[in-house]
């Protein structure tokens, strides 16, 4: 932190707040309300029913939305990768874990809750947890200063939210295949 | 082309909701006639899909449906009773949105469309968005979706509700047009309405299967106890209490009772012809000191 301050010639305190802001930017950019409101419109709508009835059912065309909004984010998140290590002199991998860790941490959620909240969703539902986890994770930013963390503690937290995520994918989609045979 | 419902049980906790029902469903138009809670809708789910049964199972072709889960949803055309939409896409869209998830190629798809809005009578109003569409507009949107991959069994689970008489004689005739070689279930409260179209009727009482037949042969059944019998105003309670009265009309000065009941219920009523709604009343009647 104080190396960032110094390279941007600002004090500690004024970098970690732009830091924080244009995580603030991207966290918006990443989960877009557009996204979330496709992601979960079948559920807010009451359509999830007559969704189930068609050939490509419910959770086939979630997986494959949350495909295309996870490939598309994590595009976003290596081209904003690229482009803070062109501004800044932090090291890619850290970057790209700073960037990469709380990525997995909300597509953990977003499975969880697209899995067992399904049927009682509400749109206000919705936005109250994404506004509870929007808060939560700056609180947790800052009163644990998670950036001034080793960066070992970083590559551990994306090893266990990655395994995680890779296991709840995994267990949708051997539950279609299931299915389809 | 066969629809077999073999000993379907559905029980939620203790209370049983469908009691071993089973029947066999050829091609054809069928009508479920049932009261409320009768296990109509449980029924549907579990046909579609949406719901495993406690005990039994549902059979397409010989083949349990869950075995075959993705090919017998692509022959599967389902209304639900409480029809949902996204209510910011317009009528063509949500169609054409519904064609891609049934699989169908676009071109295919456009046409099909096309044509069921105007079949439908939402021709005019297809670039509409829905909120703004009126109850009937959005149930024959949510007709229209049912049959828009030409499915081989539609499931119709109260078609008719909030449709005016006329639509409601478009519908008959798009069903008609629509049935052969397919199989066809729709259950309403409008009795009239499975009078006029269904091959056949099955009653579900209290989730049970209790009668299954042709309008004619239902009706046999109760060929000799409807009857019709002028009462004057002072008789009504007394009769309402001891004989199921299916209709009741002022004729001049006095009042002209349908009664559906085994024993003449007055010295000068006369035996007229049964209809279904004495049937479903015949069947779903309430109280114990009907006789």
């Amino acid at each position: 932190m104080k190396e960032i301050a110094r390279i941007t010639g600002v004090g500690v305190p004024t970098a970690q707040s732009r830091i924080s802001q244009g995580l603030k930017k991207m966290s918006r950019l990443l989960s877009r309300e557009e996204f979330t409101d496709e992601l979960f419109k079948s559920y807010t709508t009451g359509m999830w029913e007559l969704e189930q009835t068609f050939k490509y059912d419910l959770r086939q065309h979630t997986m494959v939305k949350l495909m295309i909004f996870g490939l598309t984010d994590l595009l976003l998140v290596i081209l904003l990768s690229l482009i803070t290590k062109s501004a800044l002199s932090i090291s890619l991998l850290k970057i790209i874990l700073y960037l990469l860790v709380p990525y997995n941490i909300i597509c953990i959620l977003l499975f969880s809750v697209l899995t067992i909240w399904r049927k009682q969703l509400h749109s206000y539902t919705l936005w109250l947890l994404s506004g509870t986890v929007t808060i939560a994770a700056l609180l947790i930013a800052n009163i644990f200063k998670i950036y001034d963390l080793k960066t070992v503690y970083w590559i551990i937290s994306y090893l266990v939210t990655a395994f995680l995520l890779e296991f709840i994918v995994y267990s949708q989609v051997r539950a279609i295949r299931l299915e389809v045979i | 082309m066969e629809l077999k419902l073999d000993n379907i049980t559905k029980n939620y906790g203790t209370a049983a909701t469908l009691s071993e029902v089973s029947f066999t469903l050829n091609p054809g138009v069928y009508g479920l006639l049932g009261a409320n809670g009768a296990g109509k809708t449980t029924l549907f789910r579990i046909i579609c899909g949406l719901m495993k049964p406690t005990q039994g199972a549902v059979k397409y072709n010989n083949r349990d449906i869950s075995t075959q889960a993705e090919s017998f949803r692509t022959i599967l055309g389902f209304l639900p009773q409480d029809f949902s939409y996204y209510p910011d896409f317009t009528a063509l869209k949500f169609m054409l949105y519904i064609s891609s998830l049934k699989g169908l190629n676009h071109k295919t798809a456009k046409k099909r469309c096309l044509k069921l809005l105007k079949q439908v009578g939402l021709d005019d109003v297809k670039g509409k968005r829905i909120r703004k569409y009126s109850g009937g507009m959005k149930q024959r949107l949510g007709i229209a979706q049912a049959m828009i991959n030409d499915p081989e069994i539609l499931i119709l689970d109260e078609p008719t509700a909030g449709l005016d008489p006329k639509e409601r004689v478009k519908f008959r005739k798009l069903i008609s047009s629509f049935a052969s070689k397919k199989i066809v279930i729709l259950s309403t409260h409008i009795v009239a309405d499975v009078e006029y179209i269904a091959d056949e009727i099955l009653i579900l009482k209290e989730g049970r299967l209790v009668d299954r037949g042709s309008v004619p042969a239902l009706l046999k059944e109760i060929q000799h106890q409807v009857w019709e019998c002028l009462i004057s105003e002072g008789e009504v309670t007394e009769m309402e209490e001891k004989f199921l009265v299916s209709n009741r009309r002022h004729v001049e000065n006095d009042i002209l009772l349908r009664i559906v009941s085994d024993k003449k219920p007055k010295e000068d009523a006369r035996q007229v012809d049964p209809a279904l709604e004495d049937l479903y009343l015949f069947y779903f009647q309430e109280g114990d000191n009907i006789e």
